[in-house]
């Protein structure tokens, strides 16, 4: 009886202890998320810039670039899964790998082989353990993502996909080409995709799986109207609003070519949506944890509740049997005194 | 007619935005000045370089801009870069360390030390 409340005592202590841990870790999330979804913020301006900077060379010239143009008998395809160096979050590694195995099964439907980038311990983690091959992963800043990091993930990428330029212009096999390019360390791949987790709100963070290339640069409609709205106002002046923006583009003066331009453009914002893409998997991460700390510290209440209850129970079943075996004794003793 | 709206944003954050009437950058090709009503172009700056801006309330930013794009339409000049810092900003002292440690004799170190380069003449600190 007194070893039983000694083990409940001990698990409400190191209950306690847990509840600590687990409320500490969600107040950080807490005021991490803040901060994450501020750097998302700021990052804003950028890639907004970034895209109509880049819908005005796209619609002058250079539409024919390798990172633009579909490749015909695309053999391979790179995934970049975003994932968190830390677990504690909940769900959060476990959908972003789930919807990555479902996009490399996809892959595999189309005929094309994918091919592993990672970032984040646990997704490192999670393809060793099942032996998978992982062409480069990126481990350590996952939680605060800097434009250095991103910047150093998209190089390698480019690079893999601008090796895969070549062997997709001629008919032959991928074989062949590839026999080659694995001396030369650089995996050539036809495809980019992306698969992080997006920041939709304090509840909602949605796995998501985009092409990054060959990428299709958003000039669609909303954009090229909110571009050619910005535009409106310096020309209306000079030109008439019947003016198609087809022509208005044509003004533009470029320094150096266009075609230069180009090319040291796109790598930018191969960058630019990588490091959008890791900023709001931070975020997410961090609301992940926040919301997974949050219901483990309420389930340690719960718990310490209980076992608290079982404890006084105990206690008081403790006490009730003492103060009969008393009172029994007591009465023992009165019935052999009488006797006498 | 006597400003333009300029903007620098730099990839983490924005860092200048506002009224300018001049807006002083150098290309890969050669050095660019810009008034307003400047006709639209499409510029990529030196890899490291310096960028200052005179607003239109009399002050004057100079900037270490690295990996930057201009973008200029009449009334609008946007420079993009991938790090930006602010004169007043620069730690000069490391920016000279970065300038002595860097090797010139291969690429990167080159590259850092043309970075801190900029630093420098952005913080007016450069010999």
């Amino acid at each position: 009886m007194a070893a039983q409340i000694r083990v409940l005592r001990r698990r409400i202590r190191s209950t306690q202890s847990i509840k600590k841990i687990t409320r500490a870790m969600e107040l950080i999330a807490t005021s991490r998320i803040a901060k994450a979804r501020a750097r998302v913020d700021e990052a804003k301006p950028y890639a907004e810039q970034m895209t109509a900077v880049l819908t005005e060379l796209a619609n002058n010239s250079a539409l024919d670039h390798p990172l633009l143009v579909e490749r015909e008998n695309a053999t391979r395809a790179a995934v970049l899964v975003v994932t968190s160096d830390r677990g504690q979050a909940g769900g959060y590694n476990a959908n972003v790998l789930k919807e990555a195995e479902q996009l490399q099964s996809l892959l595999r439907e189309q005929g094309k082989e994918p091919v592993l980038y990672v970032i984040g311990r646990k997704g490192v983690n999670y393809f060793r353990f099942r032996r998978r091959k992982v062409e480069a992963s990126w481990t350590g800043f996952s939680e605060q993502p800097s434009y250095a990091d991103a910047a150093e993930v998209a190089r390698t990428l480019v690079a893999s996909f601008m090796a895969g330029v070549n062997d997709s212009d001629g008919e032959q096999g991928a074989e062949g080409t590839d026999g080659e390019r694995d001396t030369d360390r650089v995996q050539p791949v036809d495809e980019l995709h992306l698969v992080y987790t997006q920041f939709q709100n304090m509840v909602t963070q949605t796995p998501q799986a985009r092409r990054m290339a060959p990428m299709e640069v958003e000039y669609a409609g909303s954009e090229t109207e909110r571009i050619s709205e910005g535009e409106n106002v310096g020309r209306s002046a000079e030109e008439t609003a019947s003016q198609a923006a087809s022509e208005v583009r044509s003004l533009y003066e470029f320094e150096p070519d266009a075609e230069t331009l180009f090319d040291a453009l796109l790598p930018k914002y191969v960058g630019a949506r990588l490091f959008a893409a890791l900023l709001e998997s931070a975020a997410s991460e961090s609301a992940a944890r926040q919301r997974a700390m949050k219901a483990a510290t309420d389930n340690a209440n719960e718990l310490i509740r209980t076992l608290t209850l079982e404890a006084n129970q105990a206690r008081q079943a403790q006490i009730t049997q003492e103060i009969s075996e008393i009172v029994g004794g007591a009465d023992a003793l009165v019935s052999v005194g009488s006797e006498n | 007619m006597a400003d333009m709206t300029v903007e620098l944003v730099a990839v983490e954050r924005r860092i200048w935005s506002g009224q300018a009437s001049f807006v002083l950058a150098r290309t890969t090709v050669g050095e660019i000045g810009v008034l307003p009503g400047h006709e639209p172009t499409l510029a990529q700056l030196e890899e490291a370089g310096v960028v200052r801006i005179d607003g239109t309330d009399g002050t004057s930013t100079t900037l270490a801009v690295h990996g930057g794009f201009l973008s200029i339409t009449p009334d609008n000049v946007t420079v993009l870069a991938e790090f930006a810092e602010k004169a007043e900003e620069i730690d000069v002292s490391r920016a000279r360390a970065a300038l002595d440690r860097a090797d010139t004799s291969e690429p990167e170190g080159a590259a850092a030390a043309a970075r801190a380069n900029a630093r420098l003449k952005a913080a007016g600190a450069a010999e």
